[in-house]
């Protein structure tokens, strides 16, 4: 201890000595003082928090339901109609209110590889015979074997009852309508045949879709809209060729009756252009040949006159007359006289062969 | 003063929540639920125990105890698995099963509220129905082109009630019971391809056979058809020419008149026509007008 401590403490007043008589007291005060400053600023505290926090309880309850969304509305676990569209929407926080927004308009793709894909996802492998448990392929309705793959694209319709259903009544939706895409691909595959199923896949394909709906919209009450179903469908790979060579046959077949049938129309119509100028020519006949007796007749009544009043004459007329016509139209004639024969050429001179350079 | 009012405001808060928690349960819209007062049962009006959706009141435990069970519809298949039709033809069968709980209390008494164990259950119930609704259907019945003949959703529907009866009393309604998948052993696969095969082999032949007849039947048919068109084409010309000869008749009374003189002239024209072209005559000096050739000769001679 210095000199000026001791000074100090050695001229202490009586009131000082007091004073430093009630120090404890005084210090215990002020931590009292201190640590109801602290409780009540820690008070201050939770009460900010307690309002931030009401504040945010509150305010979890604002839900915006996205465009394209519609929501269900769950209180107390119970379904609230109608539901709600897409915008913002008040609700209380859970354990109160429970808003399970649902897509409506999303596009959902199923798809049914079943009888298709092997177990290891592969397409279908050309191989002597299928393991049951590796394979995918359907039975046939003529016991043959088939791959067929089916996508089906569908969405909600937009109505309360199919949105519930879709959220609320299934515990795995996609699961059940996989289920169901295959149990139409083996319905549909069992009643048809394999060359049937593998050509005609629009056929194929309806019977697809009315096993859908009956299984799912029908049974089931889920009233889904199939957009688009595509069907890939191939016989085993093995066969293949066997049916390709059908195919071709067929086709080669149906190319051989077709040109048949085109000759066969061909031959009929040129039997009846044949037919029509047939019978035009016995109408043109017919009509000459009475058109000719009538101006026979017309020319028999004009001339009998003058034939029955001197026939000799009126005969030698009209054999000179057709003589002329006769000699006139003849190109050869030949004249017998006596016993050298003359030939009467053609009344047309022939022109005479000109040398090159020659005038006519 | 004021502390104490926000400290028991915040505690009342506290205590009502823990009071809701004990006191008070919701089940969902996806949920059954029942209720037990000291492990037995509570019937509700409706005379079931069930507990349907919504916000309700309980006793704490151990005085109540409440269980949920999923209400939604389940979806269970099991492994593919072979069967025997009626004639004794082996086909792998793989089934699946659409169920949901119908009575909570009687699933809660058989399951324990276990979905698993239901689960499993009903995989040994329809597997029993599968065999013993599949062994009286011939392969035929199964796969068949004829539409009357396929028995498939038949098959199904005496499944489904095959194994509703055997599940009347675990609280569980089986909504359908469907194929979900058919097959035959490796060993038939392997002759179904070589039958393939030998169809498509017999069907070419069968086609092409079909193909040559109906070529040839439709050319024989345009043949005949033609032969027909051209027959009735001639008679309807022959039946025109006689009736314009039966017309001509009428003309001939005319000719009758003088018959010298009308085979005259018949024959002036028939010489004419048949000598109209190209005709090469040959002619005696006698024939008139030639004739004239040889007077003037004799006439000089006189």
């Amino acid at each position: 201890m210095s000199d000026e401590e001791n000074q100090s403490k050695g001229s202490i007043t009586p009131a000082e000595e007091h004073q430093v008589h009630d120090q404890p007291a005084v210090v215990d005060d002020a931590r009292t003082r201190a640590l109801a400053e602290a409780l009540q600023s820690s008070f201050k505290i939770v009460r900010v928090l307690m309002v931030v926090l009401a504040i945010a309880f509150l305010c979890s309850g604002i839900t915006k339901v996205d465009s394209g969304n519609q929501a269900l509305q769950l209180r107390f676990g119970k379904f609230q109609s109608p539901i709600l569209e897409s915008g913002l929407h008040f609700a209380w926080p859970y354990p109160i209110d429970e808003i399970v927004q649902i897509p409506v308009n999303q596009n959902r793709t199923i798809t049914s590889d079943v009888g298709w894909r092997t177990k290891d996802e592969d397409d279908p492998q050309d191989s002597f015979s299928f393991a049951p448990d590796y394979d995918g392929y359907t039975l046939t309705g003529d016991g043959n074997t088939l791959h067929i793959k089916a996508e089906m694209n569908f969405s909600l319709k937009d109505s309360e009852t199919t949105i519930q259903a879709y959220e609320f009544k299934f515990n795995n939706v996609t699961n059940f309508l996989q289920s169901a895409l295959d149990n139409a691909v083996y319905h549909a595959s069992a009643n048809r045949s394999s060359m049937n199923a593998y050509t005609r896949q629009s056929d194929l394909q309806n019977d697809i879709r009315e096993r859908i709906t009956k299984v799912v919209n029908q049974a089931h009450d889920l009233p889904i809209q199939i957009n688009s179903l595509t069907l890939d469908v191939t016989v085993p790979i093995g066969v293949k060729p066997a049916y390709d060579a059908f195919l071709k046959s067929q086709q080669e077949s149906q190319q051989k009756v077709s040109t048949a049938r085109a000759e066969a129309t061909s031959i009929i119509a040129n039997a009846e252009g044949q037919a029509r100028v047939i019978e035009s020519k016995g109408k043109t006949t017919a009509d000459r040949l009475l058109t000719s007796v009538e101006a026979e007749a017309k020319s028999f009544t004009d001339q009998r006159p003058f034939y029955e009043s001197n026939p000799k004459l009126f005969q030698q007329r009209l054999v000179s007359e057709t003589m002329q016509n006769v000699l006139t139209n003849a190109i050869d004639i030949f004249y017998l006289s006596g016993r050298q024969p003359r030939i009467w050429l053609n009344r047309t001179p022939a022109k005479p062969k000109l040398k090159e350079g020659q005038v006519p | 003063m004021k502390k104490n009012h926000i400290t028991l405001m915040i505690g009342t808060i506290l205590v009502i929540i823990f009071g809701f928690m004990l006191l008070t349960y919701q089940v969902r819209h996806t949920e059954i639920a029942i209720r037990t007062t000291f492990g037995n049962p509570v019937i509700q009006k409706t005379g079931k125990a069930d507990i349907e959706p919504g916000f309700r009141f309980r006793f704490p435990w151990p005085i109540n105890e409440v269980y949920k069970f999923d209400k939604r519809v389940q979806n269970s298949e099991w492994t593919f698995e072979t069967t025997s039709t009626t004639e004794g033809k082996p086909i792998l069968v793989k089934v699946f099963v659409t169920w949901q709980i119908s009575d909570a209390l009687q699933f809660f008494q058989k399951f324990s509220g276990d979905l698993s164990l239901a689960n499993k259950t009903l995989e040994s119930t329809v597997r029993s129905a599968q065999n013993s609704v599949i062994g009286n259907y011939t392969f035929e019945q199964i796969v068949n082109t004829d539409a009357d003949l396929i028995k498939l959703s038949e098959i199904e529907e005496k499944m489904k009630a095959e194994a509703t009866k055997d599940t009347s009393t675990f609280g569980i309604e089986i909504k359908m019971v469907g194929i979900k998948r058919l097959g035959l052993p490796a060993t038939v696969t392997a002759a179904v391809f070589e039958r393939m095969k030998a169809e498509r082999q017999a069907r070419i032949t069968k086609i092409e056979a079909e193909g040559e007849r109906e070529a040839k039947m439709l050319k024989a048919e345009a043949d005949l058809r033609a032969n027909e068109i051209l027959a009735k084409a001639e008679a309807k010309a022959k039946v025109l020419r006689g009736q314009a000869e039966a017309a001509s008749a009428q003309y001939f009374k005319e000719f009758e008149k003088n018959p010298e003189l009308a085979n005259f002239l018949f024959n002036l024209n028939a010489l004419e026509g048949s000598l109209k072209d190209n005709a090469t005559l040959i002619l005696d000096p006698k024939t008139p007008p030639f004739n004239l050739l040889t007077q003037p000769t004799k006439s000089s001679g006189e």
